[in-house]
């Protein structure tokens, strides 16, 4: 334990890795390998420690590992070595089917392409990963109603992902990743597919669930918009965390 | 931690909001189902007419061909004329239905040999056409006597009831011809559809009963008997050229299907697979969103069964249409019978599920990113989740 503290304590430029309040995801020396006629170091030894409530930007370039870290941060893949924990649980402990539920109960994904289930209205799309839980049909439609509101699309529940323009689809895969108030919620380029205009608001968006719900973020993009609100910003390169820089926070 | 909930609401609306491509599957599906039963009920009809030419006791010909066709004078010369046949002879054979049950009434023309065999030393006259010839044990149990009427029910139809005036009874030593009712072959009445053939020696009665079949295949019925003279004709001969027969009934069948379970096989298959790249995506959603193997399981199985439902009810209905229409091609009555319809059911399950295993098996491994940016899903992966610090 103190020899994973030690680790996760030492940023590469030797930058203090703290913010507000305590650190609830961690990675420990995490190493993803993919063998493509030659082996590619995706994720190379790295190691972080992200606290409650912190808003974490990653940039990077192309291909340097940023899809990869968020996989292995959210449980969706499996590192080759290193250790993530969530909220006290770790990975490595846990089988396909743990690794499932901590993903439902405590993650939520937000993708660049927004993925939405196309034949599911705005409101399904919400009310499904409440769906996974014990709660009644109609407490999750209560809830799933108040998750579109907060995103501003309390008039668009019954539309389906194609009638709604790219940022209502993005907002309601917001919306969808906050429905069972994960611990941390992991957006892989959530703008990289909207308008300018659109990123703005995007950007608001996420600020003011951080600031209001006290909701940890990690988010890879380029925007400058997300790295002013961020508290932290991690550069990647070649699969490893080169560069830790203090946000616009 | 039940997954059913999510599960049923993706399925279900994708069961309401998409169809495209699942009525093609259900297409193909209705078919082999309906391919399977068809080809099961034939069987059937074949499988009861086989045992019929391997039962069937022996009449006193040495072949006995008996048709569902009428058999033109041009057909009887022509039969009559080959092999070696040493005498021919036309009749008809069909089966009524009378009080005692299913009787055989054999309708002999007036210059037949077999009526010495009939009539017997009892000297009983033969029958008009009008009248018949019974068994003593029929007579027996029905107290019918001479004069009497015999009512009679032609296979198959409700309607059509007729009866014979009972003439006396069939003293035949034959124990099959014994067993039969016996009249006269009326000169306008139906035509002759059976033939008692005599020939010369066992090689002959062989290869006119494969040419009897041969050109009369399907529904027609040649058969052999033990003779009593040193060219025996035993009862595995029988069953061999039975065989034979039954051999060349069934191969066309038998390929038929299998043919069109290959390709209806294959294209379930190709069809399932392009589904499952259409939604890797969802399953990606899915997947991320802690939809467990078995979640994923059970929305496969509803998916895939309702399709599997669809498709075998569809399928039950063309058997059931093609059946009344084609009814006249089956050896059997043309009726598709409650096992025949749930072994249809099995097997349309079972080719789409074989179909179905390997994307379904894809979709269980596929990681989300190998989902969602249409990487190669690698089916055996090696498990590391490697421990901190070591
Ligand atoms: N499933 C995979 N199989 C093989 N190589 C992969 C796979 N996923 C990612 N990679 C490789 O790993 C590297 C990092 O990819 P990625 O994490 O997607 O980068 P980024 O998101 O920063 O663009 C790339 O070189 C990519 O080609
Ligand atoms: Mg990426």
């Amino acid at each position: 334990m103190t020899d994973a503290r030690r680790v996760l304590g030492a940023a590469p430029n030797g930058q203090p890795q703290t913010g507000p309040g305590e650190p609830i995801l961690r990675a420990v020396n995490l190493n993803k390998s993919y063998f493509l006629g030659e082996v590619i170091y995706a994720v190379d030894d790295v190691s972080l420690a992200i606290d409650k409530g912190e808003f974490i930007v990653i940039v990077g370039p192309s291909g340097c590992g940023k899809t990869t870290l968020l996989s292995l941060l959210g449980g969706l893949d499996r590192p080759n070595s290193g250790e993530v924990l969530l909220a006290g649980q770790r990975y490595s402990r846990l089988n396909e089917n743990g690794l499932a539920q901590l993903r439902r109960n405590q993650v939520g994904f937000v993708f660049q392409f927004f993925n939405l289930i196309s034949h599911l209205t705005a409101l399904e799309n919400v009310s499904l990963p409440l769906r996974f839980t014990r709660m009644s049909r109609r407490a999750v439609r209560e809830r799933a109603e108040q998750l579109l509101d907060m995103v501003g699309l309390g008039q668009r529940a019954s539309h389906l992902p194609l009638q709604m323009s790219g940022g209502e689809q993005q907002r309601v895969a917001i919306a969808r990743a906050l429905a069972n108030s994960p611990a941390v919620v992991l957006a892989d380029e959530p703008t990289g597919n909207l308008d300018s205009k659109t990123k703005n608001e995007m950007a608001d968006l996420f600020l003011r669930l951080n600031e209001e719900f006290n909701q940890t973020f990690v988010v890879v993009s380029h925007d400058e918009g997300f790295a002013r609100f961020a508290h932290r910003v991690l550069h990647m390169r070649d699969g490893k965390i080169d560069k830790v820089e203090a946000g616009g926070r | 931690m039940n997954q059913l909930p999510a599960v049923w609401s993706v399925a279900s609306s994708g069961l309401r909001r998409g169809a495209g491509r699942r009525v093609l599957m259900i297409a193909i599906l209705a078919l082999t189902t309906a391919v399977y039963m068809l080809y099961s009920t034939y069987l059937l009809g074949a499988g009861g007419e086989a045992q019929a030419l391997i039962d069937d006791p022996e009449l006193p010909a040495d072949v006995v061909f008996v048709g569902r066709r009428t058999l033109t004078d041009d057909a009887i010369q022509d039969i009559a004329r080959r092999s070696s046949v040493s005498a021919c002879e036309p009749a008809r054979v069909i089966w009524y239905k009378s009080p005692a049950g299913y009787l055989r009434l054999i309708a002999l023309p007036r210059e037949s040999r077999l009526w010495s065999s009939v009539l017997g030393a009892s000297a009983a006259a033969p029958p008009t056409s009008q009248q018949v010839l019974i068994p003593r044990g029929l007579a027996e149990q029905l107290g019918l006597s001479a004069g009497q009427e015999l009512p009679l029910v032609p296979p198959q139809a409700t309607a059509g009831r007729f009866s014979l005036q009972v003439a006396g009874t069939n003293e035949a030593t034959d124990d099959v011809l014994r067993t039969c009712l016996i009249t006269l072959l009326g000169g306008n009445g139906p035509r002759a559809n059976s033939l008692f053939v005599w020939t010369r020696n066992e090689a002959g009665a062989r290869s006119l009963a494969s040419l009897l079949a041969l050109d009369y295949g399907v529904p027609s019925r040649p058969f052999l008997r033990r003779m009593d003279d040193p060219l025996v004709l035993t009862a595995s001969t029988a069953a061999s050229l039975s065989a034979e027969v039954l051999a060349q009934k069934y191969m066309p069948g038998v390929s038929a299907l299998g043919l069109v379970f290959v390709f209806c096989g294959i294209g379930l298959f190709c069809i399932t697979s392009l589904s499952f790249m259409d939604r890797r995506r969802d399953l990606a959603i899915l997947k991320t969103m802690g939809l467990e193997s078995r979640g994923l399981l059970a929305l496969l199985l509803i998916e895939q069964g309702a399709i599997a439902l669809c498709g075998v009810v569809a399928g039950t209905l063309l058997a059931v249409a093609l059946l009344a229409r084609l009814g006249s091609l089956f050896p059997g009555p043309a009726t598709l019978s409650a096992v025949t319809a749930l072994k249809g059911a099995l097997v349309g399950a079972f080719v789409l599920g074989a179909a179905a295993s390997l994307p379904a098996a894809l979709a269980r491994a596929a990681t989300v990113n190998e989902l969602l940016f249409n990487l190669p899903v690698s089916l055996y992966r090696q498990r590391v989740g490697g421990a901190a610090g070591s």
